[in-house]
């Protein structure tokens, strides 16, 4: 049978398969934007920061994935449950897209504006919240759907480790020899991707318009 | 020592370069003065809360420096909202600014982008005229605008300035402008002050410097 009668006769799996994959992929995006966000603005105000930060996250993500699963392993707590460290591992792996893309849009705001802010009176907190991050938000989301699409592709591997998603139809299929199987998990994992991609484009464009209304 | 009153209008004039910017960031602490003072209503620039300070002066910037992402709007109410007025209060100052600054009530849920050159400047003054400020301060504010309209801003904004009597400090670098609407006139170069007259006898001032300006502009009446 080709790979969409298998996934019709497996339909709980693929879905529960589905859903953990998300779940994976989903909260370890979360957890990037969380901690990323936040640094890729401390490092505008900060700025002898900014290369040790870019360049420590640089760093995370040129250790293939593979290892890094394997390096985290021995971690207390984070090493006990498969999907605790997926999870983990996928969020530094989507830390840099965020951490870049939030410190480049933000100083990619046309600098007479935020000075004209500046200049009237507004907090910093006030320049950061009404200007800054508004004028921004374009290219932060576009950080945030490449981490989304990083994160969904790099949870193929979670299954390695036992932390379930698509992967483990992959993995089965290479281990089986059976390519329905590893369609099974392949297509649904890619759909996943241009989907969020689709959905996060989408929004990239309607905010990065805010900006272009100057 | 340069000083304006209330009520009075001080042009800062010179060419490009000659420190006229740099002296107007020193009045509202976007730069701070690495000798000598600036006093706010006596107060050391250095001594006040900057917030308090910026908020007591109106900016204005060629092309307004206008928020992109805010409406004509929410533009003008910038210091208002910050200053927590009530909505009503905000609401009824913009419609009465607009009206001051000649612009048409329906602008106000326009964006900057759909606006033209002299409209955006004209937001721009109604944006630092918002919370009253006693002090305003423009940087070559009409210097974007094509001729037929810089000369109508000039002309409104010395009406306007004849009503409201801010302490206004005024910089271009275009003599015509600064005879146009100034009390007094202070001719800057390389960053220092070379003279500083009544606009009636700026024209007749035979200081060299002076002279090679009026002679760059030659051909001009010398009317107020």
């Amino acid at each position: 049978m080709n790979f969409l009668q298998f996934m019709m006769a497996n339909r709980q799996q693929v879905l529960d398969l589905t859903l953990e994959h998300m779940t994976l992929a989903g909260v370890a995006t979360l957890l990037a934007a969380l901690v990323g966000i936040p640094l890729g603005i401390l490092i505008t105000r900060v700025p002898q920061l900014s290369k040790p930060v870019l360049g420590g996250a640089n760093i995370i993500q040129t250790i293939p994935s593979l290892a890094l699963f394997g390096f985290l392993l021995p971690a207390p707590w984070i090493g006990e449950r498969g999907s605790r460290l997926a999870i983990l591992a996928l969020a530094l792996y989507a830390l840099l897209p965020l951490i870049r893309n939030t410190y480049a849009g933000i100083r990619s705001v046309d600098p007479s504006v935020v000075e004209a802010g500046r200049a009237m009176g507004l907090t910093d907190r006030q320049l950061l919240f009404q200007v800054e991050l508004p004028l921004a938000s374009g290219v932060i989301v576009a950080g945030l759907r490449i981490a989304a699409v990083l994160s969904i592709g790099l949870a193929t591997i979670a299954a390695a480790i036992g932390a379930g998603g698509l992967g483990e139809f992959i993995f089965r299929g290479l281990a089986m020899v059976n390519n329905q199987v590893i369609l099974a998990g392949a297509v649904p994992a890619a759909l996943l991707a241009l989907f969020a991609d689709f959905v996060l484009g989408r929004l990239e464009r309607r905010l990065g318009s805010l900006r272009v209304k100057s | 020592m340069l000083s304006v009153k209330q009520g009075e209008t001080l042009v800062l004039l010179g060419r490009s370069g000659s420190g006229k910017t740099t002296t107007l960031k020193l009045i509202n602490r976007l730069l701070l003065p690495t000798a000598g003072d600036v006093l706010v209503n006596g107060r050391r620039t250095a001594e006040w809360d900057p917030i308090r300070l910026r908020r007591s002066i109106g900016y204005v910037i060629q092309d307004g420096g206008l928020f992109p992402h805010f409406t004509v709007e929410r533009n003008i109410a910038l210091v208002p909202r910050i200053e927590n007025w009530p909505q009503a209060r905000i609401a009824a100052r913009v419609r009465e600014l607009l009206a001051t600054v000649g612009l048409n009530q329906e602008l106000a849920s326009r964006y900057p982008s759909q606006l033209s050159g002299g409209q955006r400047q004209r937001v721009g003054v109604a944006r630092a005229l918002a919370a009253n400020p006693p002090i305003l301060i423009l940087d070559e504010a009409f210097g974007a605008l094509d001729p037929i309209t810089r000369s109508e801003m000039q002309k409104e904004f010395r009406t306007l300035q004849q009503q409201m009597r801010k302490a206004v400090i005024f910089v271009t670098h275009d003599l015509r402008e600064a005879l146009l609407l100034a009390d007094r006139i202070a001719l800057m170069e390389e960053g220092r002050l070379i003279v500083d007259l009544p606009a009636a006898d700026f024209s007749r001032s035979q200081h060299p410097l002076v002279r090679a300006y009026v002679e760059a502009f030659s051909g001009l009446p010398d009317a107020h």
